[in-house]
């Protein structure tokens, strides 16, 4: 018996039905394991000093990236929690939106409610041209290779900007942008500062050997499974928590498609021997 | 945008329009309120955003329909690139990571040591490919581009 093959719209029926409308309409809260790694990023976050500076910042990305953001949204609340100053970093062009709708989504400064007030506690310096070069120039000098923030005012008129001085003043690099190798380089490898990165599952399954590479030093999240077990150490439901239903049924219609793909098609081939 | 659709210009003019207006649209305001302005990002979000990830979503659909439709054990090859393919994305769904603890572990192992070999083994051989592709240029036994496309 040979089994006919499916048309392209019964398969995009069956995902849009199973993996987006009913998550969708009744989310099935499934469970999702934790992960040591994305443990580690939350207690280092935890074990810096309160009122030290981190860095967001990196190139390759997309404005908007969901996928990091799932991440990186909830471990800015949780520096917040510890008055932790944020300096927004931007190597790429659309980094700068990425990076202010980072923060802006974190709801953390005053006109949500929150207590960080720009200037204070972060600053948006301007898209970096150049990179790795001018990461490098940013690193052995904050005041030089950024004299302004985005809006254009100086440095030395903000209360954050005015003390900058190099790297020595940056206890901890985060990276939500593409190109992480590029930190790791510079950043952790150069001048041992920590690096994280909430990285897209993709840049996880490239990147991931970096971890093996600088053991306590290195730290990654995959994707939106990573953002959603750090979402759950800081106890908020985000956009890692909405998309693990999909994620899960996701995986199974692959396999099962798969394997009823190669049922098709070994039908198909033992019908024609008989004719 | 004007010549790109491949259509009559006569057809497309309400979209030639629509473009215009858009582009015109957010310079407008790109110069006015300033890029990184609240405004500019809420709109920004809104309506660019919003689609792109609405494209992006539509990944998981050739994505499985691929899972379908081209991962079939016809010979060791393809069964090597398909049961690999199967492998990570099993190793890496949750589902599997809550019932074999040791998922996460495994798959990272393969992450870190056969995908790292062979991605590496690509970049070098790109690499040496490139050097040699540059020293043919300069000897004058590679065609250029132009050449290909021209048949010469």
């Amino acid at each position: 018996m040979q089994i006919p093959e499916l048309k392209s719209q019964y398969v995009w029926a069956i995902l849009m039905i199973f993996c987006y409308i009913i998550p969708g309409i009744m989310p099935l809260n499934t469970s999702f394991p934790n992960s040591s790694t994305t443990t580690n990023i939350y207690n280092l976050i935890e074990a810096l000093p309160d009122g030290s500076t981190v860095v967001i910042g990196g190139s390759g990305v997309f404005a908007f990236d969901l996928e990091s953001s799932s991440g990186t949204i909830p471990c800015i609340q949780q520096m917040a929690r510890k008055h932790i100053k944020i300096l927004n970093v931007p190597l790429a062009v659309e980094a700068v939106q990425f990076e202010k709708y980072l923060i802006d989504a974190s709801r953390i400064e005053t006109k949500y409610g929150g207590e960080y007030l720009y200037g204070r506690d972060w600053i948006q310096f301007p898209y970096l041209a150049g990179s790795p070069g001018s990461l490098v120039a940013f690193l052995n000098d904050i005041q030089k290779t950024c004299p302004t923030d985005v809006y254009g005012t100086p440095l030395s008129q903000l209360e954050l900007g005015k003390d900058l001085k190099d790297y020595t003043d940056i206890t901890l690099w985060i990276c939500p942008h593409w190109d992480f190798p590029t930190i790791v380089q510079y950043v952790t490898g150069e001048r041992k500062i920590p690096s994280i990165s909430f990285a897209q599952s993709g840049a996880y399954a490239q990147y991931g050997p970096y971890m093996t590479a600088y053991p306590g030093q290195v730290f990654m999240t995959n994707g939106f499974v990573g953002g959603a077990q750090y979402e759950r150490l800081n106890g908020i439901k985000g956009l890692g928590h909405a998309v693990i239903d999909g994620n899960q049924i996701m995986s199974i219609l692959f396999v099962a498609f798969f394997v009823l793909g190669n049922i098709t098609w070994l039908s198909k081939r033992t019908g024609g021997n008989k004719k | 945008m004007l010549e790109g659709s491949g259509k009559k210009t006569k057809d497309v003019w309400p979209l030639q329009l629509y473009g215009l207006i858009l582009i015109f649209a957010w310079i407008i305001m790109g110069t006015s309120v300033g890029m990184y302005s609240d405004t500019y990002q809420t709109i920004f979000l809104s309506t660019k955003i919003t689609l792109h990830i609405a494209i992006l979503g539509q990944i998981i659909f050739f994505y499985i329909s691929g899972a379908y439709r081209t991962f079939r054990l016809k010979s060791l090859r393809t069964a090597a690139l398909a049961l690999s393919a199967v492998l990570i994305i099993i190793m890496n769904s949750p589902w599997m990571q809550n019932t074999w603890v040791g998922a996460g572990d495994f798959s990272y192992w393969l992450l870190n040591n056969p995908q790292t070999g062979g991605a590496r083994a690509v970049v070098i051989t790109g690499a040496i490919g490139a050097v040699v592709l540059g020293i043919r240029i300069l000897l004058g036994l590679e065609k250029g581009p132009t050449k290909v496309t021209e048949g010469g």
